[in-house]
């Protein structure tokens, strides 16, 4: 039974380094955020919802099961596929919002093709996320990934050539 | 390769002792159990002065602390049989998902906890979240009962937001 017992207290042990739903308030006391995490938790930027079903809209619901967050990241879309907005709405630790709103600032402007090069490193060196939360930084990454899947498919689905191919044969035209 | 005459005997009798290790728990004899051990390795019930001794009873009786902790948990007790079945995803991995209607429903529902205002929205917010908690677990019982353990993953996933939830209503009451 004891044998039985040692495998569990090492399970759980493991289990309670991983995420936890702290405030930044309570975790000055055990671990500081950055200031730039604090800033994001804060004076979170682009809160908020889109139409899901605008045709230019596309949205990226994404998850990170170890913590139980959930992240849904929107863009909209214009014809050239640049983001002209970009909202999100996170259930999570202060990592994983701070990450999606860094997230919906740096991908505003930037076309569709851009912002899927964004690495969940830039993000998380920007808000200088500790190794335990690597993972949050990863799941903004994927959100945009995500949104972008969205727009392209529902543009596929509507029978538009991707924009930029668009743009190529009214120029040869 | 195959096995010698002596691994096939220890490998069957290792999943013997497996397939002795159910997801359902009798919880009074958890207790039962746990009082019983503590009682014979808590620090101060040790009559003996040697300090290697006492060193190694409060070692064990942390351990016994943990194990009890993971076994009473549902969730923690399930991440720990799949991590012992062998699922490395034993802690929900290290991946995002992007199940729709599972994180649509989990979005909806910390939307709901997040507008909640009185008392008795939180209360009913609760009442049908423990309800499905509780029918979560009874398919996970099931589910480990026939070693189907892709769907018990599924519902360990399920569990860990709906236990997420939970934690997020309790923080408003």
């Amino acid at each position: 039974m004891l044998q039985g017992l040692r495998f569990a207290a090492g399970a759980l042990r493991e289990s309670q380094a991983s995420c936890q739903l702290i405030r930044p308030a309570v975790a000055a006391a055990q671990r500081p955020y950055h200031k730039n995490v604090v800033d994001h938790y804060e004076n979170p930027r682009n809160v908020g919802s889109f139409g899901k079903n605008d045709a230019n809209v596309g949205t990226g619901l994404v998850g990170a099961p170890a913590c139980g967050d959930v992240m849904k990241l929107q863009i909209k879309v214009d014809e050239a596929g640049n983001i002209i907005d970009s909202c999100f709405k996170t259930f999570g630790c202060g990592s994983a919002i701070a990450s999606s709103s860094v997230a919906t600032e740096w991908i505003k402007g930037k076309t569709i093709e851009e912002v899927v090069t964004i690495k969940n490193s830039d993000i998380a060196k920007h808000l200088s996320l500790p190794p335990v939360k690597l993972h949050c930084s990863m799941l903004a990454e994927d959100a945009i990934k995500a949104a972008v899947k969205d727009i392209q498919a529902k543009r596929a689905a509507a029978g538009q050539a991707p924009a930029a191919v668009e743009e190529k044969m009214a120029a040869t035209a | 390769m195959t096995p010698t005459r002596g691994q096939y005997e220890k490998g069957s009798r290792h999943t013997q002792r497996l397939q002795h290790e159910t997801f359902d728990v009798d919880s009074k004899q958890l207790d039962r159990t746990f009082r019983q051990l503590q009682t014979r390795l808590h620090p101060d019930k040790l009559s003996s002065s040697v300090p290697e001794e006492q060193e190694n009873a409060a070692n064990q009786s942390a351990y016994v602390n943990g194990a009890y902790r993971t076994l009473k948990d549902p969730l923690a007790r399930a991440y720990h049989l799949l991590q012992r079945r062998g699922r490395s995803d034993g802690q929900g991995g290290e991946g995002t998902i992007e199940d729709p209607e599972l994180l649509m429903m989990v979005m909806e529902t910390r939307q709901q906890i997040e507008e909640a205002e009185s008392q008795e929205d939180l209360m009913a917010l609760r009442h049908t979240n423990e309800a499905k908690r509780r029918d979560c677990i009874q398919s996970m019982s099931v589910a480990f009962g026939k070693e189907d353990l892709d769907l018990a993953e599924e519902l360990v996933t399920q569990l860990r937001y709906l236990t997420t939830a939970g934690d997020a209503i309790s923080l408003k009451l």
